[in-house]
């Protein structure tokens, strides 16, 4: 293109003499690229040669949003934007968006132009365009001339400029109310010379079909194409149109090279409707392009050489042994083809290698619109999930996820709720749901690469049989409860409540002023409803809740609410119904945390800093109360992120970036008594800081300048998120504390980090002793948690707990996993268990309810469009975001840790007592088994006139467990004295004295619960006195240095 | 308030007939005896420093009132003895109502074995509360040496031979001054004392509480010594090292968690006779509390951390006029890291 010859152009049309008027502007550019709306802009031309243009009211610029709202741009005061402008004759002038950088600006004014922010005032009526949005100038209310197609939804200028075309007669053209592409040459990727000049581009030149050049020798063997640069001639037929990943067609040889390492289709990108020719021989002329990646045609226009429809068979993706293990390489060779996807793709391997859903169907907040993606073989598991964070296994895993990855598009943008290729996704919900790791079978469609990813728009309809659950929905986990001889399970699960709150339904307020929850009535019981049926399902004795809301322990309390409507399920009070399903045997009651010391359960007993805590329910039936504790969790106390000039640092919301105060919920512990034995069980309920929002550590190291707003995420190399140092510290806190717990020791909850993040390696194992390091300005309450200089300390040190649900999965050859995002899978969730509980783990896994179902399940009524309440059902899917993980563990009835006496819980005076015969002794059917009760303190003076003990008769030879049933045992510690007797002896070796403390079963009211004292606070005796004063030493420092 | 009369009734019939001196209301030929004694004292700390009180007073004011009385009888019959004290104190130290309080300080009964060795039973000081302060030459006693004090339920062996002292007591579940429970406190005492030197070292252990207050187990080791350098002129050394086990969590009314405090404190004062009524004495101290050290693993966040740091140094110089025999005035400035400008007293003994 001449310029000079162009800018004579301009001048020749002018019509001398006379004043400019509104029918000499003209649109002549534009920019727009979808995800950078920085450079997005328009120019604007006032082409009278001599005459300047001042805009009045009546002349509007208009923004055709997204394709759909017509948009009116406006100055920051509201007025409209371009009112009062002036352009001078022959001049260009160029609205900006608001982030548009100084150097273009500078481009602009060297080009001659002159420019204009358009900030707006709110309500969308800044400039700003982001590929799919159209320019309309306005005069009297009438369109006079337009940029981008009306009604153009999809994104049809994904990374373009757009440059008005001279008209074939070389002249500038006349204003067009309707959008012809042909008008207008596209330069891919954007570029902004020129914007601010009002040079034309060249007219469209006229193509002939033929010397035509074969799809196959475009695309060739390799990722870009041989041809790249060069102008072709080509004719094919249509197999598919498409808007999404972008606008445009598909192409194919007629004839297919038979060359499985070259595709026989194309992307042809177009703008506006080119719906009509689908089964359609055309020929067109084109560079071949490179875009970003995919090799495209991009004609000005083409001719329909064969009007009738010929169809076009979908090729079967196969894995060759070339692609070389590079799912990349085989979908490269399918580029721009129409594909079917098989049973199995890898025929030169065992079994089906298939594609799997790793994100199921909806809002995609990279390609910003509801869609669904794929994986090769499997989910994506997040990297950190199965390799440490950060080390060169979990970076491979990441470049794996992203070879595997293939997002499934639809033709036309999917609307919330509604899958275009799938109907039956809508009409039927209950039944033709989508989850993640689904096979997807004889799925059709073409492929694209767009933004790194390789995608599929489907073509053909499909069915529930095109998607195979392999993880399928149950009413209950799968958890094997079954136990050796003679011992019995208890089963504990963690589960995430999803921001459970009822406060605004009649429960107690909480203090922090905050819903996170249910926005309204329906909601609310919807949430319940799934919450209950999902905890009824899990069927836990005990029960760790995260996201409940920190509204206190009292009658009114979010857990209140909870635990009673779980109840009302078990309604049997018939001791013969003991053990069914909905026995009262079963009911729960939550743990009371006395937090403000008051001695009362109330409202007033919030935990920690956060409108959210975590909670505890369990069985009185199966467990008993010992101690309870709240463990403070550290805190981050650290300075503000500011800029050079000490400001405050914003984000996009006009919040302080980082303000360096950052919080852990509070530690909710229990140390429960397995009742029938004198094992202590302690239990940790935890949710840690999350990845989300960012720590101080976050911003270190990044150079803000004076800049006082700050759009852009913090750097995440090792794909741990925000605030993993944060984390540490509250892992090595956590694992300090509970070191002071006797007993078997349990840490469950959402601790934010995949199985091999820093936190996990504190709580688990280190085994490459990875470097480890805190949060700086860490305080448990008000005491600095490491250093007074608020300096961070490395963790050297790990506390070897188990990932429970790891273990056993790896065991099964799966791999546990409880939360999704984005399009990767991994595990947050977790039940930890300490060493000494490894013996007894029967079983531990995640229960795929929430994560792999898509949010549309959920009892939110927002983004779904017109789908509100179309997709809910009162069951447990998708009751929460996050999986539940339950575990089993075996005791035997009379076995207690070392030197504590069994627990014997009353129940309507009854209580049962374990004789273990011991194994020495050889058991006869017809022994009879005694037992005898003595009070351990004689002063207690118990009334034992209606205690009844009974003798049981041996039933088989060999056993070894009696269950005594005795009555009317006072509550009080006693000594049990087990004996077997034989034709009225006693049996050698079979007696047994055990110290057992009767107390009466904890109620279904929770109450208080006082730590019994930990023996540290002396009391020795004067015996030990005078020891002490023996100069033991003066104490155990006295040598200290 | 019903003791606080009967004690009121008991203390007004006692003293109405020996209301201005100290009496010996009976002393027979065979020893046995019958003393009245007593003292009345008014003053005070002045210019109480806030910055600097760690634990001494209810309040920091310009004028903490100080003032005590005493009132007791101790006699013998034949080989036993015994002693009742009241006294009639402000509640000035930290915790206390700063009110006026009578209390029973001293009841027990005693034994003697032989001339020089005797029990005593009851309501009296532990044995090395006798030595406490020793090295001490101050009025106002400088740094606390933190022993038990007085306490209920105790035992008591003392003796005292040529050059040779000894003691030492049990006391069963013992209390903080402030009525908190301690659990059982023995501790003992040995020196040795002549013209020129003299020294006493005393040892104390406590029980602890086994979780029903703060106080868990305690060890302490203290020395006090005086050497006469000049015939109007002694100097004195006071020291102890303690170890205090503390709770640092409470659940409910449990307390648990204890953890080891160590704690220093020494005083090194001297006393100069200016005549036989003036002496001026000066004291430099030093006094070290682990739960005062931000540095220390179980530092208590819930207060900003002392302004003196983990340890206070202090210096004291003032004199005791003497106008009569019964009669003490005394006035003591301080400089450093003091909790008071100044303490003044007037003291008279009966």
């Amino acid at each position: 293109m001449k310029k000079s010859i162009l800018s004579l152009a301009v001048a020749s049309i002018v019509s001398a003499g006379a004043h400019a008027g509104v029918k000499d502007l003209l649109i002549t550019e534009m920019v727009q690229k979808e995800g950078d709306a920085g450079i997005g802009s328009v120019e604007i031309t006032n082409t009278h040669a001599t005459e300047d243009f001042t805009f009045t009211d009546e002349t509007r610029a208009v923004i055709h949003s997204n394709g759909k709202y017509d948009n009116d741009m406006k100055k920051a005061d509201g007025s409209l934007l371009l009112t009062g402008v002036t352009i001078p004759a022959g001049k260009s002038l160029v609205l900006l968006n608001k982030g548009a950088s100084d150097s273009y600006k500078d481009e602009i004014t060297k080009a001659g132009g002159i420019h204009l922010v358009g900030e707006g005032n709110g309500s969308y009526s800044d400039i700003y365009f982001s590929g799919n949005d159209g320019f309309v100038l306005e005069h009297g209310g009438a369109v006079i001339d337009r940029v981008g197609a009306k009604g153009d939804s999809g994104v049809w200028a994904a990374d373009s400029t757009l440059r008005r075309r001279v008209n074939d007669q070389g002249e500038v053209p006349g204003q067009a109310k309707d959008f012809d592409a042909i008008q207008w040459l596209e330069i891919n990727p954007a570029n902004l010379t020129g914007m601010g000049s009002p040079e034309l581009a060249p007219k469209a030149e006229i193509f002939v079909c033929e010397n035509l050049t074969n799809i196959s020798v475009i695309q060739g063997e390799g990722h870009v194409s041989p041809l790249k640069g060069e102008k072709v001639v080509v004719q094919g037929i249509v197999t598919a149109v498409a808007k999404y990943p972008t606008q445009g067609f598909y192409m194919r040889d007629l004839i297919s090279d038979g060359n499985p390492l070259t595709s026989d289709g194309i992307f042809v990108y177009t703008k506006g409707d080119t719906a009509g020719l689908k089964g359609k021989t055309v020929c067109l002329q084109s560079e071949v392009k490179e875009f970003y990646g995919l090799t495209q045609l991009s004609p000005t226009s083409w001719e329909i050489t064969d009007d009738n429809f010929t169809a076009t068979d979908a090729v079967d993706i196969e894995v060759l042994e070339s692609d070389q293990g590079v799912f990349a390489n085989t979908l490269e060779r399918y580029e721009g083809m129409l594909v079917r996807l098989p049973e199995d793709m890898d025929l030169q391997q065992e079994g089906k290698q298939d594609m799997r859903v790793t994100k199921t169907f909806g809002f995609n907040y990279d390609s910003f619109r509801n869609n669904m993606t794929l994986s090769y073989l499997r989910p994506n598991f997040q990297p950190n999930q199965l390799n440490v964070a950060g080390s060169p296994e979990s970076i491979a895993a990441r470049e794996q996820n992203d070879d595997y990855r293939l997002i499934v598009e639809s033709a036309d943008k999917a609307p919330n709720g509604k899958i275009p290729y799938y109907p039956d996704f809508y009409s039927e919900p209950e039944r033709n749901y989508i989850r993640i790791d689904d096979s997807v079978v004889g799925m059709e469609g073409v492929i694209n690469y767009s933004y790194g990813d390789y995608s599929l728009t489907v073509t053909n309809t499909l069915s529930s049989q095109n998607f195979v659950h392999n993880l399928k929905r149950t009413d209950a986990p799968e958890l094997s409860t079954e136990v050796p001889k003679d011992h019995f399970d208890i089963t504990v699960a963690a589960q995430n409540l999803f921001n459970y709150f009822n406060s605004p339904f009649g429960g107690d307020q909480n203090n922090f002023g905050q819903n996170r929850g249910a926005d309204n009535y329906e909601e609310y019981v919807q949430q319940k409803t799934k919450l209950v049926e999902a905890i009824r399902g899990l069927d836990a004795d005990i029960l760790g809740l995260m996201e409940m809301e920190n509204n206190g322990f009292g009658l009114d309390s979010a857990i209140a609410d909870l635990v009673n409507e779980v109840n009302t399920f078990y309604n049997s009070e018939w001791p013969e119904d003991y053990d069914k399903p909905y026995s009262t045997e079963n009911r729960y009651v939550f743990v009371g945390f006395d937090h403000n010391g008051n001695q009362i359960l109330d409202e007033l007993d919030s935990i920690g800093s956060d409108a959210i805590a975590t909670g505890i329910i369990y069985r009185p039936s199966k467990v008993s109360i010992e101690r309870t504790r709240v463990i403070a969790m550290p805190q981050q106390k650290a300075p503000s992120i500011v800029n050079d000039l000490n400001e405050v640092i914003k984000d996009d919301r006009g919040e302080a970036l980082e303000n360096g105060q950052n919080y852990n919920r509070d530690a909710l512990v229990v140390t429960f008594i397995v009742n029938g034995t004198g094992k202590r069980l302690s239990m940790a309920v935890n949710h840690f800081k999350s990845k989300g929002s960012t720590c101080w550590e976050d911003w270190q190291g990044v150079e803000f300048g004076d800049a006082t707003v700050w759009e852009d995420d913090p750097e995440d190399l090792d794909a741990q998120g925000s605030c993993e140092h944060f984390r540490v510290a509250a892992a090595y806190h956590l694992g300090k504390e509970m070191e002071k717990l006797p007993g078997d020791k349990i840490i469950l909850g959402d601790l934010n980090s995949y199985a091999q993040e820093d936190a996990m390696l504190v709580l688990t194992d280190n085994p490459r002793n990875k470097t480890l390091t805190t949060a700086s300005y860490t305080y448990i309450d008000k005491k600095p948690q490491f250093n007074t200089d608020g300096s961070p300390v490395n963790i050297t040190k790990s506390y070897g707990y188990i990932d429970s649900v790891a273990l056993k999965s790896a065991e099964r050859g799966e791999t546990g996993w409880s939360y999704s995002y984005n399009d990767e899978v991994g595990s947050l969730d977790y039940i930890l268990i300490s060493p000494s509980l490894s013996d007894r783990l029967l079983d531990a896994t995640d229960w795929h309810i929430n994560a792999p179902e898509a949010s549309l399940y959920d009892y939110n009524q927002e983004y779904k469009g017109d789908s509100v309440d179309h997709f809910y059902q009162p069951g447990q899917f998708r009751s929460s975001d996050h999986d539940p993980a339950i575990i089993s563990l075996s005791y035997k009835p009379g076995e207690t840790d070392p030197g504590k006496e069994l627990r014997l819980p009353l129940w309507d005076k009854l209580m049962t007592a374990p004789y273990q015969i011991p194994e020495s002794v050889e058991v006869m059917a017809g022994d009879i088994a005694h037992i005898n009760l003595t009070p351990e303190d004689d002063e207690e003076r118990l009334d034992l006139t209606q205690l009844v003990l009974p003798s049981v008769v041996i039933k088989q030879d060999g056993q070894q467990l009696v269950q005594f049933e005795v009555f009317g045992a006072p509550e009080a510690a006693y000594y049990a004295d087990f004996s077997l007797r034989r034709n009225g002896e006693v049996v050698p070796g079979s007696e047994q004295s055990v110290l057992v403390e009767v107390k009466k079963r904890d109620t279904l009211v929770p109450s208080l619960v006082t730590e019994p004292h930990d023996s540290t606070g002396g009391a020795t005796g004067l015996f030990g006195l005078l020891t002490l004063l023996g100069l033991t030493g003066l104490r155990r420092r006295w040598f200290k240095a | 308030m019903l003791r606080k009369t009967t004690i009121a009734l008991a203390l007004s019939s006692s003293f109405l007939p020996c209301l201005v001196q100290a009496a010996t209301i009976y002393d027979k030929d065979n020893g046995d005896y019958l003393n009245l004694y007593g003292e009345v004292g008014v003053g005070g700390h002045i210019g109480t420093n806030s910055d600097y009180n760690h634990d001494e007073f209810y309040d920091t004011k310009s004028y903490v009132d100080d003032s005590f009385a005493t009132l007791g009888i101790a006699g013998q019959e034949s080989k036993f003895l015994y002693r009742l004290e009241l006294d009639y104190q402000r509640e000035n130290w930290l915790g206390g109502s700063g009110e006026f309080a009578l209390d029973i300080d001293k009841l027990y009964v005693g034994y003697a074995i032989t001339e020089n060795q005797w029990i005593e039973l009851g309501l009296t000081d532990t044995a090395f509360d006798d030595y406490d302060h020793y090295g001490d030459f101050t009025f106002n006693k400088a740094v606390e040496t933190g022993e038990a004090g007085d306490q209920e339920n105790t035992i008591k062996y003392q003796g005292e031979f040529e050059y040779i002292r000894v003691g030492a007591s049990y006391s069963y579940e013992g209390e903080h001054k402030n009525g908190t429970f301690q659990g059982d406190i023995v501790n003992a005492y040995a020196g040795v004392f002549t013209d020129i030197f003299s020294f006493v070292v005393g040892l104390e252990g406590r029980g602890g509480s086994d979780g029903i207050s703060k106080y868990g187990e305690q060890q302490l080791l203290g020395l006090g010594a005086r050497l006469t350098v000049l015939p109007d002129l002694q100097i004195g050394f006071n020291g102890f090292i303690e170890d205090e086990d503390m709770a640092t969590h409470r659940s409910g009314d449990t307390y648990m968690e204890y953890e080891t405090f160590r704690n220093y404190g020494a005083t090194l004062s001297a006393k100069y006779d200016w005549n036989e009524a003036l002496e001026i004495i000066a004291s430099a101290n030093y006094e070290e509390y682990e739960n005062w050290d931000i540095e220390s693993p179980n530092y208590d966040y819930e207060e900003l951390p002392p302004v003196f740091g983990k340890e206070r140094t202090w210096g004291s110089l003032g004199f005791n006029y003497r106008p009569g025999q019964n009669i003490v005035l005394s006035v003591e400035g301080r400089v450093g890291e003091a909790p008071e400008a100044a303490y003044a007293y007037v003291r008279m003994y009966f």
